[in-house]
């Protein structure tokens, strides 16, 4: 009787976790939705502005005043061939690794390993002047091409398909498949759950990437909505939060609606990316 | 192999070594270079703000991780424990990680507006003081920040918690629970120290992580107000791209670097001498 009184007791303080926690992550979410769809005067009376109103003047009116179109194709056009390079040249860099050994790639792997320990932060300078020079400065390019392989995508890509049996390798050799045939038809079909989790992180990093592209970008033609929104936030919309949010709610969007329609797998891919240190 | 190691070397590994070149020049973009040597860290080191913005990051950094940690590991020991809706609520903690970094700053800029936001009126509704300048206060700047990043990270470190309990076998726990240990003791005795790898694992993790905070730095405070939230990839950030000091900036990224080698290697030291490792979590 009374382990059982304790033990709703602990429950009871278990969901009080859960709950606060939950509120905590989702209310500032929540609070983006309803303030942009709140008439102006509305979104400073308080507990009144919790429940959105389904006002649309906030978007229109952020809409009109940047080009968000832009900025989202402009995004999407760089997630997107980031995310496609990273998953063509880790497979060609893993698979060469695996399964095509040599005095080079044993030398190489050590490297691709390196670079998962360099804070890019620290070598934003060297960077930005390699970039100065190949004549890069304001393009899509520079925000695709220095993020095009990843040696922590590499790395989880060659710990796949090490699992891999050589009696499969040995048997496509026997019916005489190539190596290309080979990646194409056994090894690609056999990682696509490596591929998704490196991809969904490729994705969401590349949507999120700031730092570098507000330092090579200047014009609004090919900067990512992040900066864009940036910009945005410091020019004279500083104080008009319902246009704001519009805003923020229009450049969260895409992730968002990744997140709903794939949860799963996003959470899946960050976890395992998670292994990363 | 060929093309990944060409990106892998033009533009993290050459990078690398130049910036160790460049951090012993005085250089200001446009100026011809001069070699200094060593002399540059001298210089570095006895800026003031150099050394403030160290003491900021290492103060946001063990603020971020002491209590981010703290939280998402009672998160994730409740979230193990015997409750409904698991997969609803570890989706919803995960949520911000997930978000853009400018958009939600943008909305912690709004809740954190003195006298409208959100987190004034909360804090008046409950009798508090209600009119807070949080990102034009020095301390309260760096906590706002504080507050927002252990919100940005905490799903994540929840999930990689998670991870770690799952590689707990459970006839341990249920041979706890047989011995009749109560909850908190079958948590200090079994889940904690079977939990370390994780826990170094996740306390490493975020260090590195807070000790490259950026985004939310320049949407929400701009390193200020007067240098108070200028972080170490702040200042190389402002003196690089704002006053144009490359050799500066470079010594100082040399320094990021040489945190982020050492904390690693420390998590991997550490790791291999004192913590408790079962096959199935390594």
């Amino acid at each position: 009787m009374r382990a059982g009184r304790r033990r709703g007791a602990s429950r009871v303080v278990s969901y009080a976790v859960l709950v606060v926690a939950a509120l905590f992550a989702v209310f500032p979410i929540w609070w983006i939705a309803s303030t942009s769809l709140e008439s102006p005067s509305r979104a400073y009376s308080f507990p009144a502005a919790l429940v959105p109103q389904w006002t649309g003047s906030n978007y229109a009116a952020a809409w009109r005043q940047g080009p968000w179109g832009r900025f989202l194709l402009n995004s999407l056009g760089i997630g997107f061939a980031t995310t496609g390079f990273v998953l063509v040249t880790g497979v060609a860099a893993a698979y060469a690794i695996v399964f095509l050994p040599s005095r080079w790639t044993r030398a190489a792997f050590p490297l691709v390993l390196a670079t998962m320990m360099v804070p890019f932060y620290a070598i934003l300078v060297p960077d930005y002047l390699i970039v100065r020079d190949l004549g890069w400065l304001n393009t899509y390019i520079s925000q695709v091409v220095p993020f095009a392989a990843s040696g922590f995508a590499i790395f989880l890509l060659v710990q796949f398909m090490r699992g891999f049996p050589r009696a499969l390798r040995d048997a496509a050799r026997m019916d005489g498949a190539g190596e290309l045939r080979f990646l194409w038809s056994v090894v690609v079909p056999n990682l696509v759950p490596a591929l998704v989790t490196v991809g969904v992180y490729t994705l969401l990093q590349s949507w999120n990437a700031f730092l570098w592209p507000l330092i090579v970008t200047t014009s609004s033609g090919v900067q990512p909505i992040q900066v864009g929104l940036a910009n945005f936030l410091s020019t004279a919309n500083g104080t008009n939060w319902t246009v704001l949010a519009a805003a923020a709610a229009i450049t969260a969007a895409p992730m968002l609606l990744l997140y709903v329609l794939a949860q799963r797998k996003v959470v899946e891919s960050v976890s395992r990316t998670g292994l990363k240190g | 192999m060929a093309p990944a190691l060409v990106v892998l070397l033009v533009f993290w590994l050459v990078p690398l070594v130049l910036v160790v070149a460049f951090s012993l020049f005085h250089w200001d973009y446009g100026t011809n270079p001069q070699f200094v040597g060593t002399q540059q860290y001298h210089i570095v080191f006895s800026d003031p703000l150099f050394g403030q913005a160290v003491v900021t990051t290492v103060l946001f950094a063990a603020i971020v991780v002491a209590v981010g940690t703290a939280f998402s590991l009672l998160v994730a020991v409740v979230l193990y424990g015997e409750v409904q809706a698991r997969g609803l609520f570890r989706s919803l903690v995960f949520l911000p990680y997930v978000m853009p970094m400018v958009a939600t700053s943008t909305i912690w800029l709004w809740m954190f507006q003195p006298g409208s936001g959100v987190v004034d009126r909360l804090m008046h509704a409950v009798g508090l003081p209600g009119q807070v300048a949080w990102l034009n206060s020095s301390t309260l700047a760096l906590a706002a920040l504080c507050v927002y990043t252990i919100w940005y990270g905490f799903g994540f470190t929840t999930l990689l918690f998670t991870a770690g309990l799952t590689a707990i076998p459970s006839e341990l726990l249920n041979a706890g629970l047989v011995d009749g240990a109560g909850a908190w003791q079958r948590f200090r005795y079994l889940v904690w120290p079977l939990l370390t790898p994780t826990t170094l694992f996740v306390v490493v993790v975020n260090t590195i992580s807070a000790f490259q905070a950026f985004t939310q730095i320049y949407a929400l405070t701009r390193g200020g107000p007067v240098n108070a939230t200028t972080t170490l990839t702040y200042y190389i950030y402002e003196t690089a791209f704002t006053y144009f000091h490359f050799g500066a900036a470079s010594a100082s990224a040399v320094v990021l670097f040489v945190f982020v080698v050492v904390l690693t290697a420390t998590q991997f030291l550490v790791s291999r001498r004192y913590v408790f490792y079962d096959e199935a979590t390594t």
